[in-house]
């Protein structure tokens, strides 16, 4: 792969070729504030914070969109530039609910962050008054168009990731909103609730149910299907409260369905088992780790040579070897199977 | 597996999941991927949407990939083996085939090819309902993409029939004979169900085979195990699952132990199970929640999530991945290797038998000794597996992994053509159960619902069991979209909404296995494969009629 | 390619040329398919393109194998359901993708990844008609039309106030004059032009000064306007241009795809602000900000429709700054659009401020008396205005897009003569204050300011150095318009409000005044001073400044002026100087006139009044010197040509040499203008033309309690006018002097709306005015006669009430 060289703020970059310049800057250690620029997901070119002087180039380009050029000349601040993301950070935050203390999405809200960087403290532009109905038909994430900044992430990864196109950009200028077809509730659309939109959304306007922020994240693999995603787990004390892709796993790059990232729930579920149970009189009741086993124990040797085991497809690798050379090594048949077939 | 590991030598997806995106062309056959395997249907999307890769979907039912389909091959349930030799056939006779590998590469051609002279378009268009326009434009399409080479991938659509083995050789075939195995953007790919099926298998839980598919009537492997064990070990062919039942019934297997597994609502002809477990003098069950197999037991060990545990999963592309523990598990329940361990070491002393069998310290041991007994894990090690893990084979701890199989040579040497002919399903419609009942999953819900059912989104995205039936088969049934209907077989009777949609042929209803109050199973038959022991979920012989 | 208006017309009539040019450059550049992206609003163009589609296939000349050159192509055509943005090519190639109609980044430009990410070229179908022709005829040919860097034609989509609209073929180069004045007619209505709108929606709005611009893409640049579409949308006065700006933003805002935020989102805030103007909620500062943002979306936005969105604001600005900040300031909409600001038209442009429609109304239904009182709120000269007001209302009254403007003026007239004196019963006099005003100059402006005042209790003293007080409406103005008695009953009303007018007394210190217990002084001296012509033997025994020439005649001089007398000039003070000297013996009058009657600032009504009266007219003419030759004057005039529009909107004329010609006359009175005679003795700051510098909201001159306004502030204006800087000076000094300055009375009682007669459906005309039938000409009598009550009655039930409309 061949390298270009570049210079950005008087550095001089070397890049991959069929980089960008906002993606070579950023790789070489230089921010340049970005709304709507996501590594999974194609140039955009919509939020234009990230716009940048070129050399030879007329206007703004967006750096997201212009491909890193041999011996281009990019700076990525100027008093020009300062104004004009001032202003266009602005012109979001006057069509911006401003609950940031209620919203899930608050300190980890990228349109703040982009607020910090380009300095914007006070309202400059008279806040929106309209307010759009928010879409809380979908059990797992609330759509909100009153937060949305139409970086069209959502709608990007609906289509070019996921296949699926649920949502899309309707309606024209300022009444432009992500929806789906007929404007319809998105549990009613085509969406498969895999929240791939939610977890893109850089901004309040589609978020989790219950979010909570994490005490720390560990990483696993998916319980569900035989795909075998990477996923983050998300714990907070005992519980899971969340599952993130892994976009280091090369099964899934980040990507989840609607099990991967909502199926975890059962985890923390009260019906639980926690104790032994043993049927006494025809009923299962609670007893002790060692009676129980001792009774199992006892049983089992019983029965030895009239013995079948059923290991799982959803347990590990070595619950299932250890099973296996139990029945076959202390139960002396091969009677072992799972369900391997459904 | 079996049907690959005949004619391959080795029964596993043969490329990565990510490859699937390579593909030229795609030949998706009996999956419904995008509700069982959306992560992998996103690669098939991505070859078709963005690389333009021509995508064949054959399914009976209307799938979401037929949404991207160039050709939608709509057999008729039980006809994949006609339809797949039908499409060999007329890659040979319109010469598509890959001559050079064929000659070099595999073996039986000629026989395997005289085979087929029955399955003429005509023929096969007369057995399947496709057209012989489709046919023709589905095996172009297949044997010469405008680029790269072509995928097959498969699920329990093509398993779950008593000619199962059949289909996945059928399969192999046609992959062979277009040069497509062992090749980036090829291959034949069967996709796993459960997220650890693949590694069950190879953990040796099937009753023919020890860890790492060796087989348990050859005396060296059972040698090697019995050796590294210090016990002598059977050389009989154990029972499959389906088989197990049966035993009970006659008194042949008197105790149980369930890891982790739903038989009474997942298998075929469920009430048979449902009948057959009481009559075990022991059964003990170990599971998170009390399932409907947990509740017929004798005891009841609480394990743990996959959240709660530290060890390995295989996936269905075999990469071996890491399962890390996330949280604490509740109240008394214990990680399930310890609780199988403890069991093992108490029976073991109770018999007399060396307790330092079950000596591990924890799961990374285990894997020690896996990889020590295992030739294709020999090089997996807990400590190798990080972000990406490990493809088997991995045979040596230096090993980078295998990420697609029969590169240059197939695992058994030669690739084998092994001709097979079609045959009808052990049930088909008759006048007294006049229509055909296929199974499959939905995307909201998961296996039997033992998880997923506990997930309140997801049962509020699919709270219930809904029968898909065919409008023309509504009117003549007399049956409203949303009414109850009463489903029933042979073998039994359930009760489930109707949804009446063209997403169905006439005569052919479609219903999942997730619900514990709408438990399919009981309807489905046990018949079997012969070779792989796989039951015919995929067709069975129903009635619908109206409920009250 | 791509059609839109004018590539439609082009579909329309020669389609063939289009496919021509399309089989040419695909071609040269070895391209198989085309696209004719068209609106689906041109079914006709669609259907003759089809046509000539399917002929040329029948001929061979598409399709496979094109006339044996084994060259294969195609054409199709795309019906665009006509988004906008569309129009921009990235866009484009989206919607004939099937895909929302969004524009990307380029690169990679449609050269290289175009349609389905094949190269692909773009161009409008005016190109490609013109291929062929190129071919046919050669590079230079083409190249020899236009300009030096603009070749070839543009078309102009020509609509707006001109009076021939439709499309419009030019050489590039072109000046808009030759545009809008040539081709298109000029104003229609005797409208002014004001601006013209280049490049449609997103284009430049180029104010009438700027008419001579030769029209081409850098020169259109230049001027911050874009060749764009092709569109040119021509705007007289009746057109608001903030109310222009919004539309046209209003348009791109709605147009915006939505994707990238400074166009989705700046032209969102751009019309906010906009719109807040328009109500009379705008700041100044958001001048600036129209500017910053503007700005802001032409270096951020993706693609060429929000880079050109701001145009329309940002040239409106840099061109009519001052109409903004008229709205933000006064709340005052000189076109009498904007809806927040404006109730009705009528009382909007009056400089005064009177409610016209409530005393339309009133008038409507006999109540005369109330008619009166209502007038009488704003002003102390309902009599004189009813007959001698320019009024500017009645050219924004709505129901002169009907048949003709309400006679506004003529129920004024009404009410004053059949409104009786009730109306004094409810005026208001504050308790005296004890301070002492002097007001300079007994004019409408000096009267009214004294009027006001002496309400508000003030002690108020009029110095007048003329003999008579009235000013230029007893000095400038024939009685055969404005009679004595009318005039002097009005001026009686003010003395008895305790106000002293001191005739004869020509004030030369304001200190004096201030010194002398003056609290305030009120400046309103007027403008009294004939201008020259600057050309040879101006100052000829017979050669008299219309000013003088008028006042010696209303004091009751009696002048001779001989047989033939001939008037330089257009306004209203040349008319009436001209049937002045008919009726002071002179058997011939003639106006000579620089530019044609279109352009004279005199009122129309006037002008037929004077040429009834015999006055002759001679146009585009001007005086170039006089020479004298046996007691006989002889004015040497040049025929004039009209050339560009000046800053008025008017065209300028423009000399044609050789063309001299004497005329001879006995008496020459030259009425080109007027101006403040020297106020330096004032010592106050002065301005262009002899004025005085005031601040222009309060009146106020630099430096204490001298304020100052009418004529010796603005220059000559109007009676109304000058009423309206008296009420002014009169709010400003009572603010002075400690009061809450305000003026105004309820001097009618609010009538009730639910009461009023139906509004008259139909077309309803003016009721002619009575005037004098015989011996108009024998002296000095009033020429026009008033409406009857009656006729007054049914000319006020013309009114449309747009007052009153609903929002």
């Amino acid at each position: 792969m061949s390298t270009i060289n570049l210079t950005i703020d008087g550095r001089a970059i070397e890049a991959r070729q069929g980089m960008t310049v906002l993606e070579a800057a950023l790789a070489a250690g230089i921010y340049i504030p970005n709304l709507c620029a996501d590594p999974d997901l194609r140039p955009f070119g919509a939020c234009r914070l990230c716009i940048v002087e070129v050399e030879g180039i007329r206007g703004l380009p967006a750096s997201c969109t212009v491909p890193a050029g041999d011996g281009m000349v990019v700076r990525t601040d100027s008093p020009l530039l300062e104004t004009t993301r001032r202003t266009l950070v602005s012109l979001l935050l006057a069509d911006h609910a401003d609950d940031c203390l209620a919203c899930a999405k608050n300190n980890r809200c990228s349109l703040q962050t982009a607020a910090a960087y380009v300095g914007v403290r006070e309202r400059r532009f008279p806040k929106a008054t309209r307010v759009l109905p928010v879409d809380d038909s979908n059990p797992f994430f609330t759509y909100d168009m009153n937060k949305c900044i139409l970086c069209g992430k959502c709608v990007r990864v609906c289509d070019e990731v996921q296949g699926v196109g649920a949502i899309s950009f309707v309606n024209r200028g300022y009444d432009t909103k992500i929806g789906t077809l007929m404007d319809r509730p998105i549990i009613s659309s085509l969406c498969e609730s895999c929240g791939q939109c939610e977890a893109k959304c850089p901004v309040g306007a589609i978020t989790a149910k219950n979010y909570q922020q994490p005490s720390r994240k560990v990483k696993t693999v998916c319980s569900y299907c035989g795909v075998g995603c990477g996923l983050l787990l998300h714990v907070r004390g005992s519980k899971v409260i969340a599952a993130e892709g892994d976009r280091e796993s090369p099964v899934n790059r980040g990507s989840l369905c609607v099990k991967g990232r909502f199926g975890y729930e059962y985890v923390n579920h009260r019906d639980r088992l926690t104790r032994p149970l043993i049927r006494r009189d025809g009923v299962l009741q609670e007893a002790s780790w060692d009676e129980a086993l001792e009774l199992v124990a006892t049983k089992l040797a019983e029965h030895r040579g009239k013995f079948a085991a059923l290991a799982s497809a959803k347990c590990t690798n070595e619950d299932n070897y250890v099973l296996q050379k139990f029945t076959r090594g202390v139960m002396a048949t091969n009677n072992v199977d799972h369900c391997a077939r459904i | 597996m079996a049907g690959l590991a005949t004619t391959f030598g080795s029964g596993a997806m043969t490329n990565p999941i990510a490859d699937l995106e390579n593909a030229g062309a795609l030949l998706v056959i009996g999956s419904n991927t995008t509700e069982a395997h959306p992560i992998a249907a996103l690669a098939i999307k991505r070859a078709v949407r963005q690389h333009g890769a021509a995508l064949i979907v054959a399914n009976p039912r209307y799938i979401e990939l037929c949404r991207y389909a160039d050709v939608w091959l709509r057999a008729k349930p039980g006809t994949n083996v006609a339809l797949l030799n039908g499409l060999a056939k007329i890659i040979l006779d319109e010469g598509l085939w890959d001559k050079d590998y064929v000659e070099s590469r595999t073996e039986n051609f000629a026989a395997w090819a005289e085979s087929l002279a029955e399955y003429t378009p005509e023929t096969v268009a007369a057995i399947t309902g496709v057209s012989v326009a489709d046919l023709r434009a589905a095996a172009r399409a297949y044997a010469k993409p405008k680029q790269g080479h072509a995928a097959i991938v498969y699920a329990m659509g093509i398993t779950q029939h008593t000619t199962g083995t059949s289909n996945v050789i059928a399969t192999a075939n046609l992959a062979m004979v277009t040069g497509n195995v062992g090749v980036s953007g090829g291959g034949v790919n069967p996709l796993r169900g459960q997220s650890n099926v693949q590694g069950a298998c190879d953990m040796g839980c099937l009753p023919d085979v020890f860890p790492g598919y060796q087989r348990v009537t050859d005396a060296a492997p059972r040698a090697k195990f019995e050796e590294a064990w210090g016990v002598p070990l059977s050389g009989e062919l154990g029972l499959a699952l389906t088989q197990m039942m049966g035993a009970v019934d006659e008194g042949d297997v008197k105790a149980m132990y369930i890891l982790g597994e739903n038989p009474v609502l997942s298998e075929g002809d469920a009430s048979h199970v449902t009948h057959s477990l009481p009559k075990l003098d022991f059964l003990v069950v170990q599971d998170i929640f009390l399932s409907e197999t947990a509740k017929l037991a004798d005891v009841v060990l609480p394990g743990s999530s996959f959240a709660e545990k530290t060890g390995t999963v295989t996936n269905t592309e075999r990469r071996v991945q890491l399962v890390n523990r996330a949280v604490a598990r509740p109240g008394e329940a214990r990680e399930d290797l310890e609780i199988l361990l403890d069991v093992a070491r108490r029976t073991a002393r109770k018999l007399g038998l060396s307790e330092g069998l079950f000596d591990f310290a924890g799961s990374e041991a285990v894997m020690e000794e896996i990889a020590r007994l295992t030739p294709s894990y020999g090089g997996i090690a807990h400590s190798r597996l990080g972000d990406q893990g490990l493809q088997w084979p991995c045979p040596t701890p230096e090993h980078p992994g295998t990420p697609i199989l029969h590169v240059g040579k197939f695992t058994r040497g030669l690739g084998r053509f092994v001709p097979v002919g079609q045959l009808p399903p052990a049930e088909l419609p008759d006048e007294e159960y006049p229509l055909l009942l296929t199974t499959g999953r939905s995307l909201y819900q998961y296996h039997t619902g033992t998880l997923s059912r506990r997930v309140a989104g997801l049962d509020q995205l699919m709270p219930e069991e809904r029968v898909e039936i065919n409008p023309a088969d509504s009117v003549a049934l007399g049956v409203a979209e949303g009414e109850p209907v009463a489903v029933s077989s042979r073998r039994g009777r359930v009760v489930a909404k109707a949804k009446v949609t063209d997403r169905v042929p006439p005569g052919i209803v479609f219903m999942t296995f997730h619900f514990a109050e709408t438990p399919t199973n009981v309807l489905t038959s046990a018949a079997l494969d012969p070779v792989s022991k796989i039951q015919e979920l995929k067709v069975c012989a129903v009635k619908v009629e109206r409920v009250g | 390619m791509r059609a839109g208006r004018h590539g439609a017309d082009i579909m329309e009539a020669v389609p063939h040329a289009v496919i021509e040019g399309m089989i040419i450059g695909a071609y040269c550049m070895g391209a198989r398919r085309g696209f004719v992206y068209i609106r689906a609003e041109y079914p006709l163009a669609v259907r003759r393109l089809r046509t000539a589609l399917r002929q040329a296939r029948e001929r061979g000349f598409l399709g496979r194998d094109i006339l044996g050159s084994s060259f294969d192509f195609e054409v199709e055509v795309m019906e665009g359901a006509g988004a906008f943005v569309c129009g921009e090519e990235t866009a484009l190639m989206a919607s004939i993708e099937g895909n929302r109609g969004m524009p990307r980044s380029r690169p990679p430009f449609p050269a290289q990844s175009g349609l389905w990410g094949k190269p692909t070229n773009i161009n409008n179908v005016k190109t490609w008609a013109s291929v062929p022709l190129i071919i046919g005829q050669g590079g230079d040919w083409f190249a020899g039309i236009g300009t030096e860097k603009s070749k070839g034609t543009a078309i102009f989509a020509l609509t707006g106030k001109v009076a021939n609209s439709g499309l419009v073929e030019v050489p590039m180069g072109t000046t808009l004059e030759e545009i809008v004045f040539g081709i298109g007619g000029g104003i229609p209505g005797g409208k002014r032009i004001k601006a013209v709108q280049t490049g449609g929606p997103s284009g430049g709005c180029l104010p009438a000064r700027l008419l001579n611009l030769p029209v081409d893409y850098e020169t259109l640049a230049q001027a911050g306007s874009i060749m764009g579409s092709g569109g040119m949308v021509v705007v007289d006065e009746d057109t608001c241009i903030v109310d222009l700006a919004k539309y046209f933003l209003s348009f791109t805002e709605k147009e915006s795809c939505g994707k990238c935020v400074p166009c989705r989102l700046g032209t969102h805030q751009m019309r906010g602000i906009l719109e807040r103007i328009t109500r009379g909620e705008g700041k100044l500062e958001d001048i600036d900000e129209l500017l910053a943002l503007g700005e802001t979306i032409k270096a951020a936005a993706l693609c060429a429709l929000g880079g050109t969105a701001p145009n329309p604001v940002i040239t409106t600005i840099r061109y009519f700054r001052e109409e903004y900040e008229e709205h933000i300031k006064k709340h005052h909409c000189r076109a009498a659009v904007c809806a927040g600001l404006v109730k009705a038209p009528c009382s909007h442009t009056c400089p005064a401020g009177i409610d016209v429609p409530r005393y339309v109304r009133l008038a409507s239904v006999g109540k005369f008396a109330e008619s009166l009182a209502v007038i009488r709120e704003k002003v102390p000269f309902p009599a004189v205005l009813g007959r001698v007001c320019f009024h500017p209302c009645e050219s924004k009254c709505r129901r002169g897009q009907v048949e003709q403007a309400v006679s506004i003026m003529g129920l004024k007239r009404a009410a004053a003569t059949y409104g009786g004196e009730s109306w004094r019963a409810k005026t208001r006099v504050s308790p005296p204050t004890g301070r002492q005003v002097a007001t300079i100059g007994s004019g409408p402006a000096g009267l009214t300011a004294a009027y006001h005042l002496a309400k508000r209790g003030h002690l108020v003293t009029i110095f007048e150095a003329a003999p008579e007080p009235g000013g230029m409406m007893r000095l400038g103005i024939p009685a055969f318009r404005l009679p004595r008695d009318v005039l002097d009953q009005e001026i009686a009303e003010i003395e008895a409000l305790g106000a002293e007018i001191r005739t004869n007394s020509r004030i030369d210190s304001l200190q004096d005044l201030l010194r002398g217990g003056y609290d305030a002084v009120f400046v309103a001296t007027g403008a009294h001073q004939g201008m020259k012509m600057g050309v040879e033997g101006e100052d000829s025994p017979g050669v008299i400044d219309c000013v003088s020439f008028l006042r010696r005649v209303n004091l009751g001089e009696e002048l001779a002026v001989g047989d033939t007398v001939v008037v330089v000039g257009g306004g209203n003070a040349a008319i009436d100087a001209s049937r002045t000297a008919l009726r002071l013996g002179a058997r011939r009058a003639k106006i000579v006139y620089r530019r044609t009657r279109q352009e004279m600032p005199a009122a129309d009504e006037e002008i037929d009044a004077a040429v009834a009266e015999g006055v002759e007219l001679e146009y585009l003419v001007s005086p170039v010197r006089v020479t004298t030759k046996d007691g006989r004057l002889s004015l040497v005039l040049l025929r004039n040509e009209l050339g560009s529009v000046d800053a008025t909107g008017r065209r300028r004329s423009e000399p044609m040499p050789g063309t001299e010609f004497p005329i001879a006359c006995d008496t020459l009175i030259v009425a080109i203008g007027q101006q403040p005679e020297s106020t330096a003795r004032l010592g106050l700051a002065k301005g262009r033309g002899g004025t005085i510098q005031v601040d222009a909201d309060t009146l106020r001159a630099a430096g204490g309690a001298v304020f100052a306004g009418g004529d010796v502030v603005t220059g000559p204006a109007s009676v109304i006018e000058a009423i309206a800087a008296g009420r002014q000076a009169a709010i400003s000094i009572d603010k002075y002097l400690g009061g809450d300055g305000d003026i105004d009375e309820r001097l009618a009682p609010l009538e009730d709306l639910l009461d009023l007669p139906p509004l008259e459906e139909g077309e309803r005309h003016r009721p002619e005015m009575p005037s004098l039938a015989e011996g108009v000409l024998a002296g000095f009598r009033e020429i026009e006669l008033g409406y009857g009550a009656d006729a007054a009655a049914y000319e006020a039930r013309r009114c449309l009430r747009c007052d009153l409309e609903t929002e």
